[in-house]
């Protein structure tokens, strides 16, 4: 069967239809979790703003003009979901960083250089300018095709191209510096 | 001893470092944490599907609720009848769907004359790619995606290799070209007839027409196939035939991927003048700042004070407002042309200039920062009472906010550049990121480009939305930063004279304000010009070589305009 695409879906959610709009949380739940993560750091705070972002766009449905852009409109939501639960926490919430989440990463080879990689990498992705984080979180924590952030972020399969490079380079720079790791890019 | 890895390993640590597993959405769970969005959703039926015309007409209602938008509409249509009876309005269209059309096509590639000199090139909006191979054999290769600029200089047999952030059609480009032309066919040709006509098998239209340069007139011709609805071939002819243009285009399948595939030996040596690492990442950051939030807003530019202008000075003198709004931008200008006054609307639309254009520009609804490639309808009214009305493509100049506040970082192509990152402390004591940027003059040759040495200076201050606080730019013959002086050696080639004057400027915040939102903007700009009068390096600052101006802007979250506010008579003084 046809899978049916987010117009179908966003038009079928505008006329009462649950189901329809949960099948577009389904499609997007990963991506906004990702998009979250990038700015708030934890997971689980992550799941929540996901959540949270599909309850507002539920809420605002019909404010959507262009249906075909459902998933850009959802990330603009879900990144200000995600800064507001940054921001109302303010001090009192200590962002995680993707370092200092480690307990939220799936055990990993238990060898002592390849964890020092790996802490290495994580501190390089924190450093990254945040639409960049974005992208690596996109990219690799949910597998997503160049085309599916495409659509979600609204910019051109090249742009992403060059910023995955571009992020890429920027972390086996640091991988360079700190673990003596040279990698052919 | 390093350990050496490849992309591949890369690729997995990075997935290992960010992986959670797999993340699943529970529906039932979320309409459990959510019972009153679950129920609005599903009292959504009771109420009908709005359909996409029902949404569309709610929109017109909106913005034609705005009175600036209903005067807008106006002038539309009233500029819209004016093109209806003039002969060249169907030609109008069909010029805008050709360029469109040439816009899109995988690759351009062209074959350009001016005066006795040649150049040809290749240009992929897909693949972000410009390359040029001049007739001294110099070849610039940009690679918009990579963001490096490659330049063969045949001379010293080296590649110098650049960082740039920017990546499209340079004023002499061949779509620039085309564009300029015909926005000058449309909007200010005192004659203009077309035939058909068989050129080598192929059916094309010649659209002729003499465009007003000075007290001259410059004839402009331009080939159609009308087939592919595609241009074929561009003359521009000027009453100095050494001015003359002459540009051929072809659309094939592929073009130059790299500098190699131009011609270029693989063992030439490459000298590598890319930017520090930490460059790119502030250029990103500012790029998304200037192109992410954007919120409807409109902004109001006078400027407070005018002083030390120099007679020549052909710009507008008095009032310029700028406003944005709704996807379009207003403005209206009013200054003194000799004695006459006058006045000038501009409602233009933003274009949808994607593949070519600068993406940054195109916002989804205008706000503070606007600009971009504008489709134009202007109208004029003179001193002398008379009106006039016309239809154009046209880039908006002047005062660009986004401009002002986020200037994308970018010098000429095809000259080595050199980049340079400090933190440093600004007037107040604050900190700011200092991005340098240099580059050399190019040797003047009967048959290169000349370029003067430069050097740009941008201020940044991270602790206000990265706003430009201060930027400099200086060109200057006998500048200190050079490093190759050898093309000094030919001083006396005569054009250093049409190089123009030595120059410097300075535009700085003075001072600053917040939006609702609490984005930053500028509230007041001081603008600082001092030209040179020689080239020997010696600044004189009489008045005719130096002005400074005061800008305030005015940011209006919820817009309302007087009545008349375009009134040429109600314009601030």
């Amino acid at each position: 069967m046809t899978e049916k695409s987010d117009s179908q879906l966003v038009e079928a959610a505008m006329g009462g239809d649950v189901e329809a709009f949960t099948e577009l949380c389904k499609r997007y739940y990963p991506a906004m979790v990702a998009i979250a993560r990038a700015i708030l750091g934890d997971r689980h705070l992550a799941e929540d703003a996901a959540q949270e972002t599909f309850a507002k766009a539920s809420r605002n449905l019909l404010k959507l003009n262009e249906l075909d852009k459902f998933a850009g409109w959802l990330t603009v939501i879900c990144r200000n979901v995600a800064r507001d639960i940054a921001r109302k926490a303010g001090a009192g919430l200590h962002t995680c960083s993707l370092a200092e989440s480690a307990g939220d990463i799936p055990a990993i080879e238990d060898k002592s250089q390849q964890n020092g990689h790996i802490e290495a990498v994580r501190s390089a992705i924190d450093k990254l300018a945040p639409e960049a984080k974005e992208l690596i979180f996109l990219h690799y924590y949910d597998g997503m095709t160049y085309r599916q952030i495409s659509a979600v972020l609204g910019i051109s399969q090249e742009a992403i191209n060059g910023r995955l490079r571009r992020a890429k380079k920027a972390i086996a720079e640091r991988l360079r510096r700190h673990s003596k790791v040279e990698i052919e890019l | 001893m390093n350990e050496h890895k490849n992309e591949k390993w890369l690729d997995e640590i990075i997935s290992r470092s960010v992986d959670s597993g797999k993340l699943e959405f529970d529906a039932e769970k979320w309409k459990q944490k959510y019972p009153e969005e679950t129920k609005m959703l599903s009292e959504l039926a009771g109420q009908g599907s709005q359909t996409s015309s029902d949404r569309e007409q709610n929109i017109w209602r909106t913005i034609m609720k705005s009175r600036i938008t209903k005067f807008a509409a106006a002038a539309v249509i009233v500029v819209a009848v004016m093109i209806g009876i003039k002969p060249f309005g169907e030609s109008t269209s069909v010029l805008a769907a050709m360029t469109k059309n040439v816009e899109q096509m995988p690759w351009i590639h062209t074959v350009h004359f001016k005066g006795e000199h040649r150049a040809e090139t290749w240009m992929s909006g897909i693949s972000k790619i410009t390359a040029k191979k001049w007739d001294d054999d110099r070849l610039t290769f940009v690679d918009g995606i990579e963001q490096r600029e490659y330049l063969y200089d045949p001379s010293q047999n080296k590649i110098f290799v650049s960082s740039t952030d920017y990546w499209g059609p340079d004023p002499d480009s061949p779509i620039q070209l085309m564009r300029t032309f015909i926005h000058r066919l449309e909007a200010t040709a005192v004659s203009i007839n077309t035939q058909d006509r068989l050129i080598d098998g192929i059916q094309m239209e010649i659209i002729k027409g003499q465009v007003p340069k000075g007290t001259d007139s410059v004839s402009v011709e331009l080939f159609r196939d009308i087939e592919n609805n595609l241009l074929a071939r561009m003359e521009v002819l000027f009453p100095d035939p050494s001015k003359n243009i002459l540009v051929a285009y072809d659309y094939p399948e592929t073009g130059p991927m790299t500098v190699y595939d131009m011609g270029v030996s693989s063992d030439v040596e490459i000298v590598h003048l890319v930017a520090p690492p930490e460059l790119d990442e502030l250029r990103e950051k500012i790029n998304n700042i200037r192109t992410t939030d954007r919120e409807p807003y409109v902004a109001i530019s006078i400027p407070c004070d005018v002083t030390q202008l120099p007679t020549s000075f052909s710009g507008e003198r008095n009032a310029i407002i700028g406003m944005w709004q709704n996807n379009k931008s207003w403005r209206c200008d009013a200054g003194y042309y000799g004695e006459e006054k006058v006045a000038k609307l501009r409602i233009e639309t933003l274009g949808d200039n994607v593949q070519y254009g600068v993406k940054s520009l195109i916002p989804a609804v205008s706000d503070i920062v606007g600009g971009g490639k504008t489709y134009s309808l202007i109208r004029e009214e003179w001193g002398d009472g008379k009106v006039k009305q016309r239809s154009a493509t046209a880039y908006r100049g002047n005062l660009c906010i986004e401009e002002v506040c986020w200037p994308r970082m970018r010098g000429t192509v095809g000259v080595p550049v050199n980049w340079k990152v400090e933190y440093v402390t600004g007037p107040h004591g604050e900190s700011l990121i200092l991005i340098e940027r240099t580059q050399d003059g190019r040797i003047p040759n009967d048959k290169g480009l000349h370029v003067k040495p430069t050097r740009q200076k941008w201020f940044f201050d991270p602790a206000r939305d990265y706003i430009c606080q201060r930027r400099e730019k200086s060109i200057l013959l006998y500048a200190d930063w050079v490093t190759n002086k050898n093309w000094l050696k030919e001083e006396n080639n005569p054009r250093f004279k049409w190089a123009g004057r030595d120059y410097e400027e300075i535009v700085e915040v003075l001072e600053y304000a917040q939006t609702s939102s609490g984005r930053w903007y500028p509230r007041m700009l001081r603008e600082t010009y001092l030209w040179y009068d020689d080239a020997n390096g010696e600044a004189s600052v009489d008045q005719t070589s130096s002005y400074n101006t005061c800008r305030k802007i005015y940011l209006e979250e919820n817009p309302e305009f007087p009545e008349g506010i375009f009134d040429p008579d109600k314009l601030p003084q």
